[in-house]
């Protein structure tokens, strides 16, 4: 039978608390009767005595909460509003008794809600979902907002992928770009499989080697662009790198589809797929043989530059330029050939080839000594020419004489250049090749730069050795005039006793004989001893003159030097040419304003210059005229100044007054009487002295000649004069 | 084990070490996904690889990081998930640890693929009590251990927590003592 629950179904008020923690008791006068645990923790205002809408307001239905309504909506959701918080509660009205009681929980929005409220999880009936479902609804909230962090990456990532897109796009644009520039340039790229064989080149490379891509294709560059001028290690570093799947630049000679060779730098990238395996090379090549020409040429000329300025002889020079220019421009023969001009004919004196290189030796065996007429064979034309001549294929020209020997050496290139002196060829370089190359303007250039240098060179040597020459006869007469001047010196002292002895004899019988000695002489003979005399006394002065300064230029007159006062040989000067003076009535002065200054000077050769300059003072001014000497100190200086007020001197005749037999105007010599060797006495001497002289003068008005000689150092004693005059 | 559990060691590794070593250890996991959604499962070798490569990654043993990754649960993943479900278990850590199971009762509700371990406590004394941990995952008593820890920073109460007894290699339950 089956129970009834109305039988078994019965509740204390503690359990029904528990079910159902928050429900509220009311009667028909809407008075609460009881309240739930929860309900009071909830609501303070929940309280038994308390009307039921000041606890709860309805929210859905909205309709009062009236007895009988409620009785009647008993199948119904009813959503109340706690009013002191607000809070919604679901639930249902359900009549037990007498009482209407509300049967629900709080409907919370989220599981903040609960902290706020104060509610714990013991404030729900262990049955009631409130909790669970406000933590469903929470973990689909925390699942919502990782969805849209997943969307906000998948939406970063979908920018990201576009981003990329555009740049594969961009960069695909760039390649298409790049493969035309890549076919389009003028440097050769070739494409290779990863074992180097050819898969595609560019136009640029056609033009560079002559080949087309149907040529090539499948062959590796190597076997086809390389030659015997291609250096063979860089060959071999070249399969070295790529047999290791390396890039490298290298720089090598290619040879062109048509046998001319030229100069690459080849700069070869690895390329690799995806999964980093070698799949291709690219190789990109330029020409540069302008370049390493231009540096060929230049290391040639600097080269020889150097040679030419160690070298000694013109074989020397010969050879050495043969083996640099050889050597730097990759010749395989060099000879040098000189113009024999007596003859008429081109004599190979020097020749050059690399050691070891096969086939030349040979060739060159009988060079060395060969002779070509002026326009025979290569050389030849280029002497007759007088220009540098270039042959592609020397073996092929008709004119060239040892064709047939160079054609069995392997030699095909050849040029001459000429080398001139002074606008003449005095002979002719030569290079061969074994290459067949078309006339190179650059080499061509260089060589004649060569040549100028050489010419140049040898134009120096000769100049040198005629320099050395004259050189040496200068040198050889020197000593003979050296010689000469010393036996002339010797003479001349000699003459002093051999000249002055006869001539001391002739004016003493002629004084003796005026002196009537010989008894009385008439008016005629009289006159004639007179002029005897007067042309002895001259004779002897000129020769006393003329020994002195051969004595002091030969070095044999010694000075005395020694400290003087300056008052005193001036004064003795002055004494000396007062006879003169008064004779012809002139008025002398001495205006001394050093007095006690001291000079270091051979007193007696000091009176001999300045009796010079005053005799010739007085001999040059006119009789009743005026003239003196006039002593000072300037600096550390004695200046004495003769002046006279006489005839002058014109200024063009200044600058050889101090030479010896110089008077200055022929008629003047007349008229004064002179040696013409006292004023270059007189700079002799001051000179001696550590001094110098000058003059100054104007016509009519007088002249002054300046003596300037060093003090005596302060602490040298003068000493008293002591030559007797 | 669901995704908030991967998304926590993401979370943690950021946190202390940054986004390059999280991509690291990612790639190390052999991981393809790109981020985890909380609600949904993964495999558990999701779990076991990220613990392993973070272990590689950062050289410290796997131990130590799920110790770390325990206190981390506590600390940051579980507040933030179910802070009131928390704070309605229990105020005090022992009122807490004995509430434990009736809240893996509520959550399994809300994920049903949850396999939650069975904890128990016994001998409950006025500063100590054992804790049973049995779970059908092996060698995640470190990561208990780490939770027990975290429990005891997030309510201010200094703890020491000792495996006595781990489980057998065949199974069975870790005890953990816990004194405060």
């Amino acid at each position: 039978m089956k129970p009834n629950p109305a039988n078994v179904i019965r509740f204390s008020a503690e359990e029904f608390g528990e079910m159902f923690p928050f429900y509220v008791a009311f009667g028909p006068d809407g008075v609460v009767t009881d309240v739930g645990r929860s309900m009071r923790q909830l609501s303070p205002a929940a309280r038994p005595g308390a009307r039921v809408d000041e606890i709860l307001r309805p929210h859905r239905p909205e309709e009062p909460l009236e007895f009988a309504r409620l009785e009647a909506g008993r199948h119904q959701l009813y959503i109340v509003r706690e009013v002191a918080t607000g809070t919604l509660l679901r639930g249902q009205m359900q009549r037990l008794g007498g009482a209407m009681y509300f049967l629900g929980s709080p409907w919370l929005p989220s599981t903040a809600a609960l902290s706020a409220l104060g509610l714990t999880l013991r404030d729900f009936a262990v049955h009631d979902p409130t909790l669970d479902l406000l933590q469903l609804l929470q973990s689909h909230e925390i699942a919502a907002r990782d969805l849209r962090q997943l969307t906000d990456r998948l939406t970063a990532q979908g920018v990201e992928l576009q981003e990329s897109a555009r740049r594969a796009q961009q960069k695909e644009e760039e390649s298409r770009t790049l493969a035309v520039v890549a076919a389009r340039t003028d440097n050769a790229v070739v494409l290779t499989d990863a074992r180097g064989r050819i898969e595609w080149v560019n136009d640029g490379f056609t033009r560079m080697t002559g080949y087309t891509l149907a040529e090539c294709a499948g062959r590796t560059p190597g076997s086809f662009l390389q030659g015997p001028g291609t250096d063979p290690a860089v060959v071999q570093h070249m399969r070295r790198q790529l047999a290791a799947g390396q890039g490298f630049k290298v720089e090598l000679i290619n040879y062109h589809k048509d046998g001319h060779y030229y100069w690459a730098a080849t700069h070869v990238q690895p390329i690799l797929d995806a999964a980093g395996r070698l799949a291709h090379f690219m190789a990109i090549e330029s020409d540069i043989t302008t370049r390493r020409q231009t540096e060929n040429n230049l290391r040639t000329q600097f080269g020889v530059a150097r040679e030419l300025v160690e070298s000694q002889t013109l074989n020397e020079a010969g050879a050495a330029i043969l083996r640099t220019v050889g050597r730097e421009m990759d010749w395989t023969v060099g000879a040098f050939w000189l113009v024999d001009s007596l003859q008429a004919r081109l004599e190979c004196v020097e020749v050059w080839w690399p050691e070891g290189e096969p086939g030349i030796g040979e060739f060159v065996a009988g060079f060395r000594g060969r002779q070509f007429a002026r326009g025979e064979a290569l050389p030849g034309r280029a002497w007759q020419e007088g220009r540098s001549l270039w042959l592609r294929d020397v073996p092929s020209e008709p004119s060239f004489k040892p064709a047939g020997a160079a054609h069995t050496s392997g030699l095909h290139c050849g040029v001459a250049v000429p080398v001139a002196v002074a606008g003449q060829v005095i002979g002719v370089i030569e290079f061969l090749s074994k290459r067949v190359e078309e006339p190179d303007d650059v080499r061509l250039s260089t060589l004649n730069a060569v040549s100028q240098q050489f010419g140049q060179f040898i134009e120096h040597l000769r100049t040198g050795e005629a320099l050395r020459t004259r050189s040496e006869e200068l040198e050889r007469a020197n000593v003979q005039l050296a010689e000469a001047a010393r036996m002339k010196d010797a003479f001349l002292a000699s003459m002093n006793h051999e000249l002055r002895t006869p001539l001391t004899g002739i004016l003493g019988m002629t004084e003796t004989l005026l002196d009537n000695g010989a008894g009385p002489l008439n008016d005629k003979q009289v006159q004639y001893l007179k002029i005897v005399e007067t042309s002895g006394r001259h004779l002897l002065e000129l020769i006393n003159d003329i020994l002195d300064l051969a004595k002091l230029e030969a070095g044999l007159q010694h000075l005395a030097k020694q400290p003087c006062l300056a008052q005193q040989f001036c004064e003795s000067s002055l004494r000396t040419v007062k006879g003169i003076a008064t004779r012809r009535r002139q008025k002398m002065t001495l205006t001394n304003d050093a007095v006690g200054v001291r000079v270091r000077v051979d007193s007696r050769r000091m009176v001999q210059v300045l009796v010079n300059l005053l005799s010739n003072a007085a001999k040059f001014t006119p009789e009743g005229g005026e003239f003196g000497l006039h002593a000072s100190v300037h600096g550390e200086e004695l200046h004495l100044v003769v002046w006279d007020r006489g005839i002058g001197i014109a200024p063009a005749e200044l600058a050889r007054l101090f030479q010896p037999f110089t008077q200055l105007d022929a008629r003047l010599s007349r008229r004064y009487e002179g040696t013409g060797l006292g004023l270059a006495l007189v700079k002799k001497l001051v000179e001696l002295h550590g001094g110098t002289v000058s003059v100054t003068s104007e016509l009519a008005a007088g002249s002054q000649f300046t003596i300037r000689l060093p003090l005596a150092a302060a602490d040298e004693p003068a000493v008293s004069d002591s030559s007797g005059l | 084990m669901y995704g908030m559990v991967n998304q926590a060691i993401e979370q943690m590794v950021l946190r202390a070490h940054g986004p390059d070593v999280w991509r690291d250890i990612q790639r190390r996991a052999g991981l393809t996904v790109e981020g985890f959604i909380s609600n949904e499962a993964y495999p558990d070798e999701v779990t076991y690889q990220l613990v392993g490569a973070a272990s590689e990654c950062l050289g410290q043993p796997a131990e130590r990081i799920l110790h770390a990754f325990g206190e981390h649960w506590v600390l940051h993943t579980a507040r933030e998930h179910y802070g009131p479900m928390l704070a309605a278990t229990g105020s005090t850590l022992p009122e807490f640890l004995e509430h434990l199971p009736r809240l893996h009762d509520r959550v399994v509700l809300i994920y049903p693929k949850l396999m939650p371990p069975r904890i128990e406590v016994t001998d409950r004394a006025e500063r100590s009590l054992r804790l049973h941990y049995t779970s059908t995952r092996p060698g995640l008593a470190p990561f208990m251990g780490g939770l027990l820890s975290g429990l005891g920073q997030l309510f201010g109460t200094p703890t020491k927590v000792t495996l006595e007894r781990p489980r057998g290699a065949a199974g069975g339950t870790d005890i953990f003592r816990v004194e405060w």
